[in-house]
């Protein structure tokens, strides 16, 4: 390699790597403050009602338990969107599990008696608890008619595409049920309060909206609310807005005891009372020509928000705009809402809405295939974006469009014709293990935007600031959360590489609102691509600082000077980076730099028409899913999975595909083996023997391809990744199935019970 | 009391016989390598080593372990350096948030400890009770086989 | 919560304290490998909390007694695998009630010659679990989702209640009246079980549908062991977990078995004879239609797999 000090596309060790194989790092549950409390929740018990008191066993008082109540709040709302969240309720129940006080004690083991000396006397009322039950809407749990959010994207005029002689028309309706996050480590937080306000640390993605949270809630200014994340066992958007909750909680607790509180949540509260993914009902109606040229799109996209509005209105956003899938189609209506029902809260998942509306869409282009007689993955190469291609939101994609290479490079590495054509043919086999399977293949395209939504980005401004520090060190500091996938190290290689510095010599502040600016939220695949190219900016004017300094000290014009590895030369000859910061910084103490979101100036959208650019840029996909179904139980094994995935560059491959291999496991479980049960608005199976993920026995063999086709307003062509890999699975999973059995399901999940249910109803062969 | 050999050092435990092995290691010795995910025997975040032997730490009481051995991933480590193990993790991508990791790392010391060539499948079954939600698994399962083949070459080294 | 505990290291202490505390009026639970016990407790519902519907009722209701542990995990005698000469000279092997699924599946004579076992043991939880479940938790927590109770019914096992007052051995299949219920009295301990070794001509089929391939509890399991002559059921023992109250034994289908030619058995018969045996129920794991469908199907590959 040309440049030994190149950071961009190798596997570094990452930095948080050796804390985690040796134990040594402190997750939020390993840590405890001096005179800690612990905290716990009191729920309400029923789905809807309204309470009319809350009685304290005076075992409380007397054994000095803090209770918190809707009485103790400043202002009882967690602020998000829409702030109709209560902190804690005061008289509307509106969900099974929701906040009605707070307790905290010395000792963990009186937690318990605690909970229980708080009663609760209510009135219960009818819940709504179905879609249908809220889109009719005999008692609103949301305004007049429950909806919390609509969209509207009409791209031509379907009514009149219609009209076109000769189209074949398909329709249909597809389901997709909730998802638990399970992130292996529970939500929990620490709070304390002192001279400089609130301080909050916890597993936490996005500390700044809890800071928000706090100052809305606690009446306290920007400057008194401390929030720092800790290291954090997963979060895949369950940390996103629910961490806001849990910290005010803690909060509260703190200031009325005086003293620092502890809440983590066990498994089954953190499974009950925290988001999931919202689950969809998604109507298309589609006309094609016969060569499979998609004409027209008309889809219905339907919400369950649950209770509260939460982040509802964006996750349907994200939804709408993903709805058409990655197909060229002249003429499209998409109508979406959000309804609520008196649910938990559904929120940020992985995907955001997305993998509901490609599941429905890509089931629907199976359907259409079929009807056509055209080979499923044919009639999406027909139709598949290309450069040059407009969206339903009159987008023109004019670069990084690599969904077509995802496509060829997964064909080929699974050799997806040959088992396609093996499969149908072929009849019962005996599987490694003796058992009856058949077999299947089935195949996904699908892009997932990168970043926020339309002006989302350039609304938020989000801020990184690099500081150059003694021997020629640099401390990145943003408010990007490693949550796992690796922001720390992919971070400390995009400044690495924008000021040529060794790796090593890169730090990632902790983030702390008290000590990094808001880069925005740690969602939305923004994290590399968006805050990413801003942490490239700001480490590449630290450097032009060092440099333009070098110039100076030896008085030469600065363009004679040569940033080359770690040293500057010129006609002076060569100077260490290190000598020549050291030397800025004992003339100038601070050098820093504090850089914002750069949007590219030719971006149009529109929020009210819901036209143009809908994101700068799109990741692509292609997911093949190999599967055996056993022929007595219906059980599904995806036996392997390939995934070519384009993501503009890996700046660190093994992390990327890391990323990939693990969203796609997560649209695998969704799809064969998560199912969560209801009954009365409560959650039956809060528990991990009873919500079945997916073990290294379940899991598919993952066969991973990076495509790089760049964008450059990334940061060295890079895009986002976090998402993307959830769209696919579930859909390439079913249309797997289907070839294995028969079986055409258009609603997730697929457990074997919904397999041998279908069987009896005679699903469409 | 109890008393328990905790990573090589005897240690007399003051809580209660029937309290959770995992708690008397994270709350009373301070070792907070091992971790809780789910308090029934599913995650195996909280896997450790009892007289050798991989178990999940939430299902023991800790009166069951008097006068034995317990290893946590802090007993893992032989030295300054990273084990083989634990340096093939990082580098193969079988870490990411982390949380499962220590208990996966236990499983896996005592697979290569009782097979130092296992085949895939015979990886990915001694993982089977370690739930990871990050990677897919398939990173984690490379990176045991690579431990593997680091050790066995590192014994063949030693052994003319 | 508070517990009393002892951790006897003998049989003899162990049945000392079980009595005692018997005698006191205690509630003993005897405890073995814990993969249970350690759960419920620690997942219990709280228990200071009033009923359902009783919401604004103060004070709490008491809380029960005091129980008492009696932690069997250092009575080697509960982890013996020993070898006996029954009726007719043939070889019963006893299992100490504290023998774990993991030593099912390393013990080199029960690995060779009741390969059922290890099938089973190997599909027990994952690895950790195996190494700490037994046989005698198994049996004595009475799940009818139990992997072992079946295959030890198949295998014709007997169980030993012991007392201080004596032994007694009965047959597994008549060891439970009802849901987690048996007929252990409070005094006795779950001492051992004991098989026969498998008679020539015998075939074992063990098949666990669980909800996935490891860390997995039964949605339905069957074990079997039958024995033929000359292609005729001469013998034949099938057990079959998740299906009702209890695990299951198949006794209309070991009765429509017996003295004929598996093939030759009409399918409906035999389809009809295990819908008697069982009474399988939807709940969060699965479905009763679910369970039904599975359990025929697998009743059905067991037929077959006889005459492979």
């Amino acid at each position: 390699m040309a440049d030994a000090r190149l950071y961009v596309g190798q596997n570094v060790p990452r930095v948080d790597g050796v804390a985690k194989v040796t134990g040594a790092a402190k997750y939020l549950d390993d840590l405890h403050l001096p005179d800690m409390l612990h905290g716990a929740t009191v729920r309400s018990e029923v789905a809807r009602g309204r309470l009319t008191g809350l009685a304290v066993d005076p075992w409380l008082a007397e054994h000095g338990v803090t209770v918190v109540t809707a009485e103790d709040v400043p202002e009882n709302v967690v602020a998000l969107i829409e702030d109709d969240q209560p902190v804690l309720v005061r008289e509307h129940i509106r969900h099974r599990y929701e906040p009605v006080a707070l307790v905290a004690c010395e000792r963990k083991e009186d937690l318990q008696r605690a909970l229980a000396g708080v009663r609760q006397t209510v009135t219960p009322e009818a819940p709504v608890l179905s879609l249908d039950d809220a889109l009719r809407a005999e008692s609103p749990v949301h305004g007049p008619d429950n909806i919390q959010k609509r969209y509207r994207i009409v791209k031509g005029d379907v009514d009149r595409a219609r009209q076109e002689p000769g189209l074949v028309f398909t329709e249909g309706t597809y389901h997709v049920h909730h998802q638990e996050h399970l992130y292996i480590e529970p939500q929990g937080v620490i709070a304390w309060w002192d001279a400089s306000g609130v301080h909050v640390l916890g597993s936490i993605q996005c500390p700044y909206y809890v800071h928000k949270a706090l100052k809305r809630a606690l009446k306290v200014t920007d400057t008194e609310a401390h929030v720092t994340q800790t290291v954090t066992g997963g979060g895949f958007g369950g940390k996103e807005e629910y961490p806001s909750m849990i910290a005010l909680h803690a909060a509260l607790l703190a200031k009325k005891s005086g003293r620092p509180v502890k809440v983590v949540y066990g498994r089954g509260e953190d499974m009950e009372a925290t988001t999931r993914r919202h689950p969809a009902r998604v109507k298309i109606t589609s006309g094609a020509r016969s060569d499979g040229t998609l004409a027209f799109l008309d889809i219905d996209v339907l919400m369950d928000g649950g209770a509260y509005v939460t982040l509802t209105p964006v996750v349907l956003s994200r939804g709408t705009l993903h709805a058409t899938g990655p197909y060229r189609c002249p003429d499209v209506r998409v109508v979406a809402r959000a309804l609520a029902t008196n649910t938990p809260p559904n929120g940020a998942f992985r995907g955001f809405g997305a993998p509901q509306t490609i599941w429905a869409i890509e089931r629907h282009m199976d359907r259409l295939a079929d009807q056509l007689g055209i080979e499923r993955e044919a009639l999406r190469r027909h139709n598949l974006f290309v450069e040059g291609d407009v969206t339903a939101t009159g987008q023109t994609l004019k670069v990084s469009v690599g969904g077509m290479q995802c496509l060829d490079a997964a064909v080929k590495a699974s050799d997806y014709y040959a088992k396609r054509a093996q499969y149908a043919s072929e009849g019962v086999q005996r599987a490694a293990d003796g058992r009856r399977v058949r077999r299947g293949i089935g195949l996904s395209t699908f892009f997932h935007g990168a970043g926020f939504t339309g002006s989302g980005e350039r609304r938020l401004k989000g801020r990184v600031q690099v500081d150059l520090e003694p021997g020629g060190s640099l401390r990145v500091r943003s408010a990007s959360t490693d949550i796992g996938q690796g922001t720390e190290t992919v971070f400390a290689q995009l400044a690495a590489q924008a000021a040529r510095v060794p790796f090593a010599r890169v730090a990632v502040e902790q983030p702390c609102t008290t000590h990094v600016p808001d880069s925005g939220p740690t969602v939305a695949s923004r994290t590399v691509m968006v805050v990413g190219s801003i942490v490239e900016l700001a480490a590449r004017d630290v450097a032009e600082r060092v440099r333009a300094d070098v110039a100076r000290h030896h008085a030469v014009a600065p363009e004679r000077v040569t940033h080359g590895d770690d040293s500057f030369t010129g006609p002076f000859g060569e100077e260490s980076f290190a000598v020549a910061s050291d030397r800025l910084l004992g003339r100038e103490p601070r050098v820093v730099s504090l850089r914002q979101f750069e949007p590219p100036a030719d971006v149009f959208w529109d929020d009210d028409t819901y036209t143009g650019e809908a994101y700068p840029a799109y990741s692509w996909g292609c997911d093949i899913a190999a599967v055996e179904v056993d022929v007595d139980t219906l059980e599904t094994r995806v036996t392997d999975f390939w995934a070519a995935q384009d993501v503009g560059k890996a700046i660190h491959p093994v992390l990327c595909a890391g990323q990939v291999e693990g969203g796609s496991l997560q649209a695998v479980g969704w799809a064969v083996s998560e199912a969560l049960v209801w009954q009365d608005g409560a959650i039956k199976n809060a528990r991990m023997t009873n919500y079945i993920i997916p073990t290294s026995l379940d899991a598919p063999r993952f066969h991973t391809t990076l495509i790089e086709v760049p964008y450059p307003g990334g940061p060295f062509g890079a895009k986002g990744v976090g998402e993307l890999p959830m769209d696919g699975g579930a859909p390439a999973v079913a249309s797997a199935v289907e070839q294995a059995t028969g079986l055409a399901l258009d609603a997730l999940p697929l457990l074997p019970e919904d397999l041998l249910r279908a069987q009896r109803n005679g699903a469409p062969q | 009391m109890t008393t328990v050999t905790v990573n090589g050092i005897p240690r007399e435990v003051s809580s209660g016989p029937l309290s959770r092995l995992l708690d008397v290691l994270r709350e009373e010795l301070g070792l907070t390598g091992t971790k809780e995910g789910c308090g029934e025997g599913e995650c195996g975040s909280c896997t450790v080593l009892l007289d050798g032997v991989p178990v999940n730490a939430c299902l023991v009481a800790v009166g069951q372990c008097d006068g034995r051995r317990v290893t946590t991933v802090e007993g893992l480590q032989e030295g300054p350096d990273l084990t083989p193990l634990a340096r093939c993790l990082i580098d193969g991508g079988g870490a990411q948030c982390g949380i499962c990791t220590p208990g996966m790392l236990v499983s896996a010391s005592h697979l290569l400890a009782r097979n130092p060539s296992p085949d895939e499948a015979q990886v990915r079954e001694a993982l089977a009770g370690n739930l990871c939600r990050c990677t897919g698994y398939q990173r984690i399962v490379d990176s045991v086989l690579e431990a593997s083949r680091l050790l066995r070459a590192r014994r063949e080294g030693a052994s003319p | 919560m508070t517990h009393g505990y002892v951790r006897p290291a003998s049989l003899a202490e162990a049945l000392s304290a079980v009595a005692e505390g018997v005698r006191e009026g205690l509630k003993v639970t005897p405890l073995c490998g814990g993969t249970d016990w350690m759960v419920e407790r620690h997942l219990a519902p709280n228990p200071y909390k009033s009923p359902e519907g009783a919401v604004d009722a103060l004070p709490p209701p008491p809380l029960p007694p005091p129980d008492v542990v009696v932690d069997l995990s250092a009575v080697d005698e509960l982890r013996k695998v020993e070898l006996e000469v029954g009726e007719g000279g043939r070889t019963w092997v006893r299992l100490g009630a504290g023998v774990t699924y993991r030593t099912l599946r390393e013990h080199p004579y029960l690995v060779e010659k009741f390969p059922i076992l290890a099938a089973m043991a190997s599909e027990v939880g994952a690895v950790q679990i195996q190494a700490l479940g037994t046989l005698g938790g198994n049996i004595a927590t009475g799940s009818p989702a139990a992997d072992g109770v079946p295959v030890l019914v198949a295998l014709g096992a007997r169980v030993r209640l012991q007392s201080l007052e004596g032994a007694r051995e009965m047959p597994l299949e008549d060891y439970y009246t009802g849901y987690r219920r048996s007929v252990r009295h409070d005094d006795e301990l779950l001492e051992s079980v004991v098989f026969p070794e498998l008679e020539a001509g015998s075939r074992w089929f063990w098949r666990k549908v669980g909800t996935r391939r490891a860390q997995s509890i039964s949605k339905v399991a069957l074990a079997s062991v039958v024995t033929l002559d000359g292609g005729v059921v001469t013998a034949a023992r099938l057990a079959m977990a998740s299906v009702a109250p209890t695990v299951a034994c198949l006794r209309g289908v070991r009765a429509a078995l017996l003295g004929q030619r598996p093939e030759a058995v009409p399918e409906g018969a035999l389809l009809t004879a295990l819908r008697g045996d069982i009474a399988p129920i939807g709940d969060v794991r699965s479905t009763r239609e679910y369970r039904l469908h599975v359990a025929e199907r697998v009743l059905l590959r067991m037929r077959e797999a006889l005459g492979d």
